[in-house]
Order: structure tokens, then sequence, then C-alpha cells
């Protein structure tokens, strides 16, 4: 099933420390809104 | 003066006046902003903001489960006890947050009880702008970031804030400074206006261009 997914930005943000960017804000979030225990709620409580 | 974690996010709030009917303390904010510069300036740390988003069922991510409630409330949905990674005598990680427990124990999570305001709004849309401003019922039109960054660097160097993400979240909206927003950095190509088109010809390749769009471009512009 796809739930959407997608890999974080996290290694991005670390590629662009490393290369020494004078940001000193970063900011991403999970895409497409994908932080969600909703989808495994029933069959997970179900099998308790 | 020693500013902290707290200090940091609290100056992200400073430029508000009002919130709800109740005023914040913009000079003591102020007089934190004011240190927080200078702090800022010398001791280089960066703060990195991971936006858990998502339709994320809070009570069934970190469970009170010593509280009758919750179970009464959630017959069938509410998680049992022997199903969680207990982190107290009162509260329990869903199963499948190993790597939250693991943090947590090592002192690196800190977790913020029932956040929220009076009165909630039920719009989606208007309850993420307050999530992104920090300033329920406000107006604002910064987010919590940008207001953070005209803080700490009012005098605005370029890329000193990075949004990596498919479109510019409101939190780092910012009154001084212009985020840096992307996705995919090879999606990264030169545009221009017509009248600028000469000086960017002018400006030398660095001859490593292999993404296949930009090259598209640089095509069809030596071609006119």
């Amino acid at each position: 099933m796809d739930y959407g997914i997608v890999g974080l930005d996290l290694p991005k943000v670390a590629a662009l420390i490393e290369a020494g960017m004078p940001t000193r804000l970063y900011y991403t979030a999970y895409r497409n809104n994908a932080f969600d225990t909703h989808v495994f709620q029933m069959t997970f409580t179900s099998a308790f | 003066m020693k500013l902290n974690r707290r200090d940091i996010l609290k100056a992200g709030l400073s430029g508000l006046s009002m919130t709800a009917g109740t005023a914040l303390r913009v000079g003591v904010f102020g007089r934190a902003a004011a240190a927080l510069a200078a702090e800022a300036e010398s001791n280089g740390k960066i703060l990195v903001v991971l936006e858990l988003s998502g339709g994320n069922d809070g009570l069934n991510t970190l469970v009170p489960y010593a509280d009758d409630a919750y179970y009464k409330f959630r017959p069938k949905i509410g998680l049992p006890k022997k199903s969680l990674r207990p982190i107290d005598d009162h509260f329990g990680f869903n199963r499948g947050m190993v790597g939250f427990e693991r943090l947590y124990k090592e002192g690196k999570l800190a977790i913020v009880h029932g956040c929220g305001y009076e009165n909630p709004s039920f719009s989606h849309f208007s309850s993420m702008a307050y999530w992104h401003t920090a300033a329920p019922n406000s107006g604002e039109q910064y987010g919590w970031v940008g207001r953070l960054a005209d803080t700490i660097a009012p005098e605005a160097p370029p890329n000193f804030i990075v949004n990596i993400d498919t479109h510019q979240s409101l939190a780092v909206r910012s009154r001084r400074h212009v985020p840096v927003v992307f996705d995919d950095p090879n999606k990264f190509s030169r545009e221009s206006f017509f009248d600028e088109n000469e000086v960017f010809k002018a400006t030398p390749d660095n001859g490593k261009v292999s993404n296949p769009a930009r090259e598209f471009l640089l095509d069809n512009r030596s071609q006119r």
C-alpha cells in the first residue's frame, strides 16, 4: 500500500551544513502530510 | 546573558503585540532578542526544524494509559498498556515509536502536552496557519521561524533561512529575509527577465552543468 511516504529531506540539510552554507535556520517537513498514525489504527488495535 | 533553546524559541514570538486578547510581554522579549542577536552571532549554532506534518493522532502517539478517561472515550481505538512503550507511570509511546523512545531515554527529546488555544478553529487551513505563525487569531502574516530570523539577524544576510520542500512554508515567511526554498537541487535553473539576459550571458558557466533541464534552457538560449 502506498502511504505517500517519501524520504525525508534531512540528508539535504546535512549536506548543506557540511558544505559550509551560512544558513542558521533550516525548515523541512514530512512530505504529503505523511506523519499519520491513523493508517494503522484499526488493524493495530485489533491485534491486541 | 546566557541564552538557551527556550530563549531562542521565545524570540520567534517577538514582534507580536496582541493575541487572543492577551498582551505578550514584548519588552521582555525585546531585551532577550537584543542579547540573543549577539549570542547567536557568536555561538554559530544552527536550528533544524522538522515538521511532522500529517493527520496524526496525538493521544495514540503518546498514550495516557493511566487515565481512565482515555479508555472510556476510546473503547475501540484505545491502545492497551501492554502494547505500549511506557516512559513513566502515566504515558507510553505508540509501539512503532522506537526511535522516539530511544531519544527520550537519552534525554534528547522533550514533550509538550496539550498544545492548543482557546476556542480552536475547526478549519485545517486556519489551524495550520496558526501553527506556522504561532499566533492564533492574530492575523500575523509572518511565520515564527521568519520572525526568529528577523530578530537574530535583522541585517538579513543572504541564505540565512533554507526551507526544503515543494513550496514555501508560512513558518519561514519573514519581513526582512528571503528564504531559499527548494525541493530537488537538480531542478535549479537560472531565470532572468529580458533586460537581464545580457548580464547573465556574460557570466561564465562553471562547466559543471549536470541538470538536464538547465542544459535544455542553456541550449535554447544559445540558439536564439
